[in-house]
C-alpha cells in the first residue's frame, strides 16, 4: 500500500495565491485516498478548522500547520506535533500579528526560535540553482543555522514540478540533506486540489501582482503542476529518492495533535462562594425564580426550570449561562437596557437569570422546542444592548477577563460578484469600461443568456463570445473566496487560559478591539462557546423612554414590568399606527398588521416573523391569514404534523418549523436538517447540491404520503428561510420589544417621540415624520429655541393630554455638541441679545446654523433677521469694552423683506429637516386641487378600484428583492400617507420620474382591502416645480468663507433636492 | 529606366558608407546604349542625430554594427537579417520579439535560468524517437531521415499552453545531446500517458 501525505499546501486562506478552498482540498485528498494532508498558508491559521471539519469523521487525518514568511529569513512550514507547540505556533502567530498593521504579520528568524519547542520545521530551497547549478549561498548558511537552532525537527522541502531542473535541484539537495544531516521531506507546493484550477490562481496572481494575464510573464507559473497529485504520482517523481517520500510520513507520525485536542476552558470568575458552576446557576436560577413569579412556585414551572436544569447539568452548559448572566447582571447594574435571543434564550432559567423578559411560561415558549437532546446544538444566546452604551459592557469584558483572555471572533469577507468580476475581468485585460458594465448587469446573466439563447444583454454582452464565457466562469469559480478578516459584530469568546493558545490574534481595525482568526463556525466547529453582545437602537429608544416616564409621569418601569395584554395597544397595533415602533414599521408590516390583527403576544411572534423572505416565497402568508380569518378550515396534512404546527394553524412560518418537518416528515436526521438549513444559508451551495437536498425532502415527504405541492413549498421556504433566518426564538424576543415601543407610543406619543428622535438615526422614518406623527396623536410640538432648547429632545409643562416636546439642537443640521454646551452653560437667564451668545462662546459658525433653524423667535428675530444680526458681528466689542453695545446697534435699523411662509417651510427643512409651520405639499394645495388631486387622508373615503390622483413628498422608495421587480413607493401630503404600488413595466416607463422626483403626482387606481389602502400607479409625474424645491436654500450672507460655500456646488438641483426632502430607500 | 536602391538600418551622413552600398549595386546596371541622366533621390529621410563621442566606449560603436548590416543587407536583403529581444513569456513561441530597430533595447533581461536553444526552429519539426515510458528522456531521434544517437538529458520542463488565448496540448521539454555532443532542444506534445503524443526538434544549442 502505498502511502504520501501532502505536507506544502497553500489554500485561499492565503489571501490571492491559493486557488482552491480548504474544505475542496480535503476532500480531493480523501477521494485520492490520501491517509493525511496539512494546510500551512502564509502566516495564519484561518482556515485550518474548515479543513479539520471536512477531515472529521472521515478516514484522513488533518494537520494543522502554517507557513511561517520571515522578514529576515528562509521560509519555514511549521507541524505543531502537540497541543503545547500548537499553542507556541498560535502565540509566534499572535506576536507578529500584534506587532503589524491588520492584515500583515511581521516575524523573524529569533520569534521562531523562542518559540521552536516541539514544532517540526520544513525549510524551503530557493526555486532555482545559480549559473553553476548550485544552491545560492544565502540559503546554505540558513540551512545551517536553522539546523543549529531546530536539530531533528528541521527538514528540507523538495519538489518536482517540472521546471526542467527538477532532478539537478533534487541531486543538489539529496548532497545537502547528506552534509548537514537534514533529512529531504518530499512536497508538491500544492495552490489547487485539480489542475483545472490553474487559470483562477493565475488569474489571482495577477490581481496580487496588479497586471493583466498577458503581461503577467513570469509572475505565473509555465505549467499546471501545483495540485494535489495522486500518491503513486508522486512515487514515481520521486522514484530516485524514495526516502523522501517516506519522511512525509514520519512528520505526520510525529505530529499527533488534532484540533478536537483544544478545549475550551469556561472562565472561573463566573462563580461566587465556592461553588461549582452548576451548584452556581442552580442557586442563582431558584433565587430568581422567587424574585420573578414569589416564594409560591406554581407546580409546572417548577417542573419546567427542573427539567432545564437537567439538561443544562447533563450537557455541562452552566458556565456558558453564567457567563452570559455576569454580563447581563453588568448591564443592569450600569442601568443599560438588554434583551436577550437566541435559541437558549427563551428559557424558564434564562427568565428568572435576567437574560430575557419574556415570560416564557405565559407565552408557552418551551424550552424543549429550541433544545433538545437530540438536535445536539449548542446552545445560542444572543444578548441586544442599547446601541449607544454597548461599549460600555464590551470593555466590561475586555477589562474583567484581559486582553489576552477575550477576543471577538471574526468575520471572513467573502468575494462576491461584484468585486469578482471587476478583478477578475481587470486580470483578464478588458477594458475599465466593459469591466464596469459587467459588474452592473449581473441580473442580466440568466440561465437562457448562458445556454446562448438568450439575447446579448443590454450592454451587448454576447454568450458566443469565448473569451468573455472564460471571464465569467473564472468570476463564478471566484465567487466566495475569502478576500478579507473583518470583525464580527460582537460575538465574543472568553476563555479560562489565553486566548492565544488556542487561535492567532489579530489587531482590529477599529482601536481597542482585537480579534481571534476564526468566524463563528469555526468556532462552533470546535465547541468553543461564544457570546454575541451585540448593538439594538430600539433598545436605547426605550430606555430614553422609560427616563422621561419617571421623570415626568413619576412612574418606574422596566422591560419586564411594563403591563402585559393591554387591549388598548392592541388596538392601535390592529391600525396599524405602528409608526416608529420596532420592527412592525414598515411598509409591509404595516399592511399586513389589519389583516392579522394581533390580540395577543404570540400573534406579534408571528407578526414579525410573516413579514419574511421564508414565509412569502414558501406561500405561506395568505394560507395563514385565511385560516387566521375562518375563511379556510385548519387542517393537517397529518397527525405527526399537528405537534408542529398546532401553533401556527397548520401553516409553517418559523424556521424551526421548516427543520422539524424535514426530520419528522421527510424522515431527515436532525444533523441532515441542519446541513440543509446551512448550505442554504451560506450562498455558497452549488447549484447541483441546491437539487440533490430538493429531491430529498420532497421524495422524502411524497413517499410517506404527503403532497407533492405541499413539499415543494416546505422547501421553498427554506430557500427563503436560508437568506435571512427567522427562528421563532428570535421573534419571540424581538416581539417583546414590539410590544413595549407599542406601548411606550400608545399611553406615552409625547415620551416616544422625545426617544425615538433623540436616538437617531434608526428606523425607517425621518424625523420630519416621526413629528407629524406625534402631532396626529395630540403632541404639541415646539420649535428648537435658543432659550428653551437642550442638545437633546425634551419634554417641557403640559399642554392637552401630554407634556409638550420641545425639539433639540440635535435636530439642527450641522450643530456640533460643544457649541451647545457653551450656549447651555451660559444660559443662566433669557439671552437677550445675539451678542449675549457670542460673549458665552458659541461660535458665529453655529450662531448662523441657529438662525438658519429660526432659533431666535424668543428674541423677536425671525431668521432672516437673526441672520442679518449675526453677519454684522463682525464688530463685537471684545476686551475692555466686552459687554458693550457694538456700533452696528447704533445704525439704523432696516426693513427686510419679509420671507413668505412657504420660504419659511422650505428653510426649516433645509435647516432642520423638518418643518412645525406648515406641511410644503400645503402651499401646493391651490394648484394640486386645480388638477384634481385627492388628499391623501381622504382616500379612505373612495370606493375600491377608484381612479384617483395623489401628490405628495416621496419618503419612502423599496423594492424589494421578494416581490418580482415590484416598486413600493410612500408619498406624504399635508393630510396623511398613500401607498403606491408600481409594477415592473410602468416602473421602466417612469424609471426617470420616480428617480428625480421629490413632489411626485400618480394617477391610478385605489385598492381597498379594509383598512389597508394601496395605489395601483397607471402614471407618475415629477411635480418638483410646483414648490420650487430647487430654490430652497438660503440668499444671504454667511459667516463661512466664501470657498467653503462653493465646495456645496449651489449650481446642481440635485444635491439641493437631496439635502431638502430627502427618501429613505431600501432593497 | 533602370533603378538601384539603397538603405540605412539607421540615419548615416556617412559618405564613404554610402558609397559602398551604391557600389555593390552599381554593377547591376544594364547601361545598354549609354546613359543619359542619373538622378540621385532620397526619398526617405531622417534626421541625423548629433551623436556625443564617448571617452571610454566598451561596447564599441554603434555605428559599426550598423553600417555592418547594411553592407550584409545590400548583398543578401533586408529579409533575411532578424534581431530578436527576450520577451518576459513562458510559451517558447512567445518568449521572443522580433524587431527591426537597433536602437530598441531589451525591456526584459535574457532569462538566466532557463536554458533555450540559441537558434529556436520558427516551427517545430516532428521527429521520430526511441524513447522509455513513462517520461524518460528519449534515447534516439529520426529527423529528416537522420538517425541521432543520444547520449546525455535533461527534463523534462513542462509548458503548458497560454490558457487565455489558446487550446491544445502541453509540451514536456528535453536539452539532449548527441554522440557528436551536439545539443537539441525536443518536446513531446501531450501526456505521455494519453498514447495520442508527437514528439518534435525546436531548436539547437550552442
Amino acid at each position: 500500500m502505498m502511502e504520501y501525505a501532502e505536507l506544502q499546501v497553500t489554500s485561499n486562506f492565503s489571501f490571492l495565491r491559493g486557488g482552491s478552498h480548504p474544505e475542496e482540498i480535503v476532500e480531493s485528498a480523501i477521494e485520492l485516498g490520501y491517509k493525511a494532508i496539512a494546510i500551512a498558508d502564509y502566516n495564519t491559521l484561518a482556515g485550518i478548522v474548515r479543513a479539520h471539519k471536512t477531515a472529521r469523521g472521515k478516514d484522513i487525518r488533518f494537520i494543522p500547520a502554517c507557513r511561517l514568511d520571515l522578514l529576515d529569513g528562509y521560509p519555514l512550514l511549521a507541524y505543531p506535533t502537540n497541543r503545547e507547540a500548537y499553542s507556541r505556533l498560535s502565540a509566534l502567530l499572535t506576536k507578529g500579528n500584534l506587532r503589524a498593521e491588520k492584515g500583515d504579520c511581521h516575524l523573524y528568524k529569533s520569534d521562531v526560535y523562542n518559540h521552536a519547542k516541539d514544532i517540526k520545521f520544513v525549510i524551503i530551497p530557493p526555486a532555482v540553482l545559480d549559473r553553476n547549478f548550485e544552491f545560492d549561498i544565502t540559503f546554505i548558511k540558513a540551512l545551517e543555522e536553522y539546523k543549529a537552532a531546530f536539530g531533528n525537527n528541521l527538514y528540507l522541502a523538495a519538489s518536482f514540478l517540472y521546471s526542467g531542473d527538477d532532478q539537478k535541484k533534487l541531486y543538489r539537495l539529496a548532497q545537502l540533506e547528506e552534509q548537514f544531516r537534514v533529512p529531504m521531506v518530499a512536497v508538491n507546493d500544492v495552490h489547487y486540489h485539480s489542475p483545472e484550477r490553474r487559470p483562477l490562481q493565475d488569474v489571482l496572481t495577477c490581481i496580487r501582482e496588479k497586471c493583466t494575464i498577458s503581461t503577467a510573464g513570469f509572475r505565473i507559473h509555465a505549467n499546471a503542476e501545483r495540485y494535489l497529485k495522486p500518491i503513486d504520482e508522486m512515487h514515481r517523481l520521486f522514484r530516485q529518492y524514495p526516502h523522501a517520500i517516506t519522511n512525509t510520513l514520519s512528520i505526520v507520525d510525529a505530529c499527533t495533535f488534532s484540533l478536537d485536542e483544544l478545549k475550551y476552558i469556561y472562565p472561573e470568575e463566573i462563580v461566587s462562594e465556592g461553588r461549582t458552576p452548576m451548584e452556581e446557576l442552580v442557586y442563582l436560577t431558584w433565587k430568581g425564580a422567587r424574585e420573578m413569579f414569589g416564594d409560591e412556585l406554581d407546580r409546572k414551572i417548577k417542573e419546567t426550570i427542573e427539567m432545564e436544569l437537567a439538561f443544562i447539568e447533563r450537557r455541562n452548559y452552566a458556565s456558558y449561562f453564567l457567563t452570559v448572566y455576569d454580563l447581563v447582571r453588568f448591564a443592569r447594574q450600569r442601568d443599560i437596557l438588554c434583551q436577550g435571543r437566541g435559541s437558549a434564550a427563551n428559557s424558564v432559567v434564562c427568565f428568572c437569570l435576567g437574560i430575557t423578559s419574556v415570560n416564557p411560561s405565559k407565552f408557552k415558549l418551551l424550552f424543549a422546542r429550541f433544545m433538545s437532546d437530540a438536535r445536539n446544538e449548542p446552545p445560542d444566546i444572543d444578548v441586544d444592548f442599547e446601541h449607544e452604551r454597548r461599549e460600555e459592557v464590551m470593555q466590561y469584558i475586555y477589562s474583567k477577563y484581559g486582553r489576552d483572555r477575550a477576543g471577538i471572533v471574526a468575520t471572513v469577507t467573502q468575494v462576491h460578484w461584484k468585486g469578482a468580476v471587476r478583478d477578475v475581468g481587470k486580470a483578464m485585460g478588458l477594458s475599465v469600461d466593459a469591466v464596469d458594465k459587467l459588474a452592473k448587469s449581473a441580473y442580466e446573466f440568466t440561465e437562457d443568456w448562458y445556454s446562448g439563447k438568450g439575447a446579448p444583454t443590454s450592454a451587448g454582452f454576447d454568450a458566443n463570445d469565448p473569451y468573455l464565457r472564460k471571464v465569467l466562469e473564472l468570476t463564478h469559480e471566484y465567487i466566495s473566496f475569502p478576500r478579507q478578516l473583518g470583525q464580527h459584530t460582537g460575538g465574543f469568546v472568553i476563555t479560562q487560559n489565553k486566548l492565544y493558545d488556542l487561535c492567532p490574534i489579530i489587531n482590529a481595525r477599529m482601536q481597542d478591539r482585537t480579534n481571534i482568526e476564526w468566524n463563528k463556525d469555526d468556532v462552533e466547529t470546535l465547541g468553543f462557546l461564544k457570546v454575541d453582545v451585540l448593538a439594538l437602537g430600539m433598545l436605547t429608544c426605550i430606555r430614553k423612554g422609560f427616563d422621561l416616564i419617571k421623570q415626568h409621569y413619576n412612574r418606574n418601569l422596566t422591560l419586564a414590568t411594563i403591563p402585559q395584554d393591554d387591549s388598548k395597544v392592541y388596538d392601535m397595533i390592529s391600525h396599524a399606527d405602528t409608526l416608529g415602533v420596532f420592527q412592525i414599521e414598515s411598509r409591509a408590516q404595516m399592511s399586513m398588521l389589519p389583516r392579522l390583527k394581533p390580540r395577543n403576544f404570540y400573534d406579534l411572534v408571528i407578526e414579525v416573523a410573516i413579514v419574511r423572505p421564508g414565509p412569502i416565497q414558501g406561500d405561506m402568508v395568505h394560507p395563514y391569514l385565511r385560516r387566521r380569518n375562518n375563511e379556510e378550515p385548519v387542517e393537517y396534512p397529518s397527525q405527526e404534523l399537528e405537534d408542529i404546527l398546532g401553533r401556527t394553524l397548520g401553516v409553517p412560518l418559523f424556521q424551526e418549523q421548516a427543520m422539524e418537518i424535514a426530520i419528522v416528515a421527510a424522515g431527515f436526521t436532525p444533523t441532515e436538517a441542519d446541513g440543509l438549513r446551512r448550505s442554504m444559508a451560506t450562498f455558497k451551495a452549488p447549484k447541483g447540491q441546491v437539487t440533490t437536498w430538493r429531491k430529498k425532502l420532497v421524495d422524502g415527504m411524497v413517499n410517506r404520503g404527503y403532497e407533492q405541492d405541499f413539499a415543494e413549498r416546505v422547501f421553498k421556504q427554506l430557500e427563503g428561510f436560508g437568506s435571512y433566518g427567522f427562528p421563532e426564538s428570535h421573534a419571540a424576543s424581538f416581539a417583546l420589544l414590539v410590544y413595549i415601543s407599542s406601548w411606550i407610543k400608545c399611553y406615552y406619543p409625547d415620551v416616544f417621540a422625545a426617544s425615538l428622535l433623540n436616538s437617531q438615526p434608526m428606523g425607517f422614518y425621518s424625523p420630519a415624520q416621526i413629528v407629524i406623527d406625534a402631532r396626529r396623536h395630540g403632541v404639541e410640538v415646539r420649535p428648537v429655541d435658543i432659550n428653551y432648547s437642550s442638545w437633546d429632545n425634551t419634554l417641557e409643562e403640559k399642554s392637552g393630554n401630554y407634556f409638550a416636546l420641545r425639539l433639540g439642537f440635535r435636530q439642527v443640521k450641522g450643530m456640533r455638541e460643544e457649541d451647545i454646551q457653551s450656549l447651555m452653560a451660559g444660559r443662566t437667564k433669557s439671552y437677550q441679545t445675539i451678542n449675549e451668545l457670542l460673549n458665552a462662546q458659541v461660535s458665529p459658525a453655529a450662531l448662523e446654523r441657529l438662525a438658519d433653524a429660526d432659533a431666535f423667535r424668543s428674541i423677536m428675530l425671525d431668521r432672516r433677521e437673526a441672520l442679518w444680526h449675526v453677519s454684522a458681528l463682525a464688530d463685537h466689542p471684545t476686551g475692555m469694552f466686552h459687554g458693550q453695545p457694538s456700533d452696528t446697534e447704533h445704525e439704523e435699523k432696516v426693513e427686510l423683506p419679509v420671507l413668505t411662509a412657504m420660504e419659511h417651510v422650505m428653510q426649516d427643512y433645509a435647516a432642520t429637516t423638518l418643518s412645525l409651520k406648515a406641511h410644503p405639499v400645503s402651499f401646493a394645495r391651490p394648484k394640486l386641487d386645480a388638477l384634481n388631486v385627492m388628499p391623501a387622508g381622504r382616500l379612505n373615503t373612495l370606493q375600491d378600484g377608484a381612479l384617483v390622483k395623489v401628490c405628495g413628498l416621496v419618503t419612502v422608495r423599496q423594492r424589494p428583492g421578494t416581490a418580482k421587480g415590484v416598486l413600493f413607493i410612500t408619498i406624504e401630503d399635508e393630510t396623511g400617507f398613500a401607498n403606491l404600488v408600481v409594477f415592473g413595466k410602468t416602473f421602466e416607463h417612469f424609471r426617470k420620474v420616480i428617480l428625480q422626483s421629490r413632489l411626485l403626482l400618480v394617477t391610478g387606481q385605489v385598492q381597498i382591502e379594509g383598512e389597508v389602502i394601496h395605489v395601483i400607479s397607471h402614471s407618475l409625474h415629477n411635480m418638483n416645480h410646483l414648490m420650487r424645491i430647487e430654490s430652497g436654500v438660503r440668499d444671504f450672507g454667511s459667516v463661512d468663507k466664501p470657498t467653503k460655500k462653493e465646495t456645496k456646488n449651489p449650481d446642481s438641483p440635485k444635491s439641493i433636492q437631496g439635502e431638502l426632502f430627502p427618501s429613505r430607500d431600501f432593497k | 529606366m533602370q533603378q538601384i536602391s539603397i538603405g540605412t538600418s539607421r540615419a548615416s551622413g556617412s559618405e564613404r558608407h554610402l558609397f559602398r552600398l551604391f557600389e555593390l549595386k552599381i554593377a547591376t546596371i544594364e547601361p545598354a546604349l549609354g546613359i543619359e541622366l542619373f538622378v540621385l533621390e532620397a526619398p526617405l529621410v531622417e534626421e541625423l542625430g548629433d551623436l556625443q563621442d564617448k571617452l571610454w566606449d566598451t561596447k564599441g560603436d554603434q555605428s559599426k554594427v550598423a553600417e555592418l548590416l547594411d553592407n550584409i543587407a545590400g548583398k543578401v536583403g533586408m529579409q533575411a537579417i532578424h534581431r530578436y529581444l527576450p520577451a518576459e513569456q513562458h510559451w517558447p513561441e512567445r518568449s521572443i520579439i522580433e524587431t527591426g530597430s537597433l536602437d530598441q533595447m531589451p525591456a526584459t533581461p535574457w532569462p538566466q535560468d532557463k536554458w533555450r536553444p540559441l537558434h529556436l526552429l520558427e516551427k517545430p519539426e516532428p521527429i521520430d524517437v526511441m524513447v522509455p515510458l513513462p517520461d524518460y528522456p528519449p534515447i534516439l531521434f529520426t529527423h529528416k531521415g537522420k538517425v541521432f544517437n543520444l547520449t546525455k538529458a535533461d527534463g523534462p520542463e513542462r509548458i503548458e499552453q497560454e490558457w487565455w488565448a489558446a487550446d491544445g496540448q502541453p509540451r514536456d521539454y528535453y536539452r539532449v545531446e548527441d554522440a557528436k555532443g551536439a545539443r537539441y532542444w525536443l518536446f513531446r506534445a501531450g501526456h505521455y500517458a494519453d498514447g495520442d503524443v508527437q514528439w518534435f526538434l525546436h531548436g539547437f544549442f550552442a
